[in-house]
C-alpha cells in the first residue's frame, strides 16, 4: 500500500515538469496524437510528412513506418523533423 | 503495458476497446483503465467519436459483469458447500453495504471489481440492485477516466502509471481495513466467549 502509494506521488511529481509533458514518439501514436501532443498544426504536419489524413482515418506511426518501407526508429526521426519545420514555420 | 497492445486500439478501433474493457472487468489481467484512458485522448484529438466510446467501453463492462455476477449465483451452489461460512459473511456483509461495494469497486477500488461480481451473484443479491449500482458505478468509471485521459492527452502514459498505482494503493488499504476490522471481531468474540 506504501508502496504503491508512494510511486504514485513520485509518478505525480516526475510527470509534473514540463521537461517529461512532450512524450517521445511511440509506435502506437497517430498523426492527431502527435500534433496534439507536441502542440503543432494537423494539416501543416501531415502536409509536412505528405500524408492525407482523411477523417475517420487514424493510422499509427507503426503502419505508416511500415507503408514507407522504413524501420519505427527511420519514421520517428521524419516525424520530429516534420514537427520541426512546422514550428519554424512563420503561422506555425 | 505491452506497447503493441496500445497499436490495437488505433488500428482496430471499437470493438478491441470493447473486447479489452470487458476481459478486463471479468478479472482477465488487461489494463482496461488504460485503454479507457487512452481511447479518451484519441477522442479528444478526433481519432474516435466520445459517444460511441462511452457507449462501447459501458456495454463491454456491464456485459462482463453480469456474467460474472451469472458466474457466481450458478457457479455458487457448488462453491457454497465449500465455502459456506465466507459467504455467509459476504452475504451479510452485501446486505448491509452491497449497493456501495458494488458501486464504488467499479471505479474507486476497480481491482476489487471482478471479485465483488462473483460474491455479489453467490450471496445472490438481487439483480435489480447489483444492476442498478453496478451502471452508476461503470458510468462513473468510464466517464472519470475518459475525461482524464482528454484532459491529459499529452501525457497520458505518465497519468496511467499514477492512477493504476493509486488505485492499487487505495485497494490495499481498503482490504487493509477490512482484515483489521475482520480479525478484531474475532478477538473481541473469544473475549466475549472467554469473559461468559
Amino acid at each position: 500500500m506504501v508502496l504503491f502509494g508512494g510511486r504514485a506521488v513520485y509518478l505525480a511529481i516526475y510527470w509534473s515538469d514540463p521537461a517529461h509533458v512532450a512524450q517521445t514518439l511511440e509506435p502506437w501514436m497517430t498523426p492527431r496524437y502527435v500534433a496534439r501532443s507536441y502542440q503543432v498544426d494537423l494539416h501543416g504536419l501531415t502536409a509536412a510528412l505528405g500524408l492525407a489524413v482523411k477523417p475517420g482515418d487514424r493510422p499509427t506511426l507503426e503502419a505508416l513506418a511500415r507503408h514507407e518501407g522504413l524501420s519505427f526508429a527511420d519514421y520517428a526521426a521524419k516525424v520530429r523533423q516534420a514537427i520541426d519545420t512546422v514550428r519554424a514555420a512563420p503561422h506555425g | 503495458m505491452d506497447e503493441s497492445l496500445l497499436g490495437l486500439l488505433p488500428t482496430y478501433g471499437l470493438p478491441v476497446l470493447g473486447l479489452i474493457v470487458g476481459l478486463g472487468c471479468f478479472g482477465v489481467p488487461l489494463p482496461s483503465s488504460l485503454a479507457i484512458l487512452l481511447a479518451g485522448s484519441f477522442a479528444a484529438v478526433g481519432d474516435f467519436s466520445a459517444t460511441s466510446v462511452f457507449a462501447v467501453c459501458l456495454a463491454g463492462a456491464l456485459i462482463a459483469d453480469n456474467l460474472g455476477f451469472l458466474l457466481g449465483r450458478y457457479g455458487g451452489a457448488v462453491l457454497s458447500r465449500r465455502f459456506a461460512g465466507t459467504l455467509d459473511k459476504a452475504h451479510a456483509f452485501l446486505s448491509a453495504r452491497g449497493g456501495l461495494a458494488v458501486f464504488f469497486s467499479r471505479w474507486l477500488v476497480s481491482p476489487l471489481g471482478p471479485a465483488i461480481n462473483l460474491v455479489a451473484g453467490a450471496a445472490a443479491m438481487p439483480w435489480r440492485q447489483f444492476i442498478l449500482f453496478d451502471l452508476a458505478g461503470e458510468a462513473v468509471w468510464v466517464t472519470l477516466y475518459m475525461a482524464i485521459g482528454a484532459a491529459f492527452s499529452s501525457t497520458i502514459l505518465g497519468v496511467a502509471d499514477i492512477l493504476a498505482n493509486a488505485t492499487a494503493a487505495i485497494a490495499f488499504a481498503v482490504l487493509a481495513v477490512f482484515l483489521g476490522l475482520a480479525l478484531w471481531r474475532r478477538r473481541e468474540r473469544r473475549g466475549v466467549h472467554r469473559a461468559a
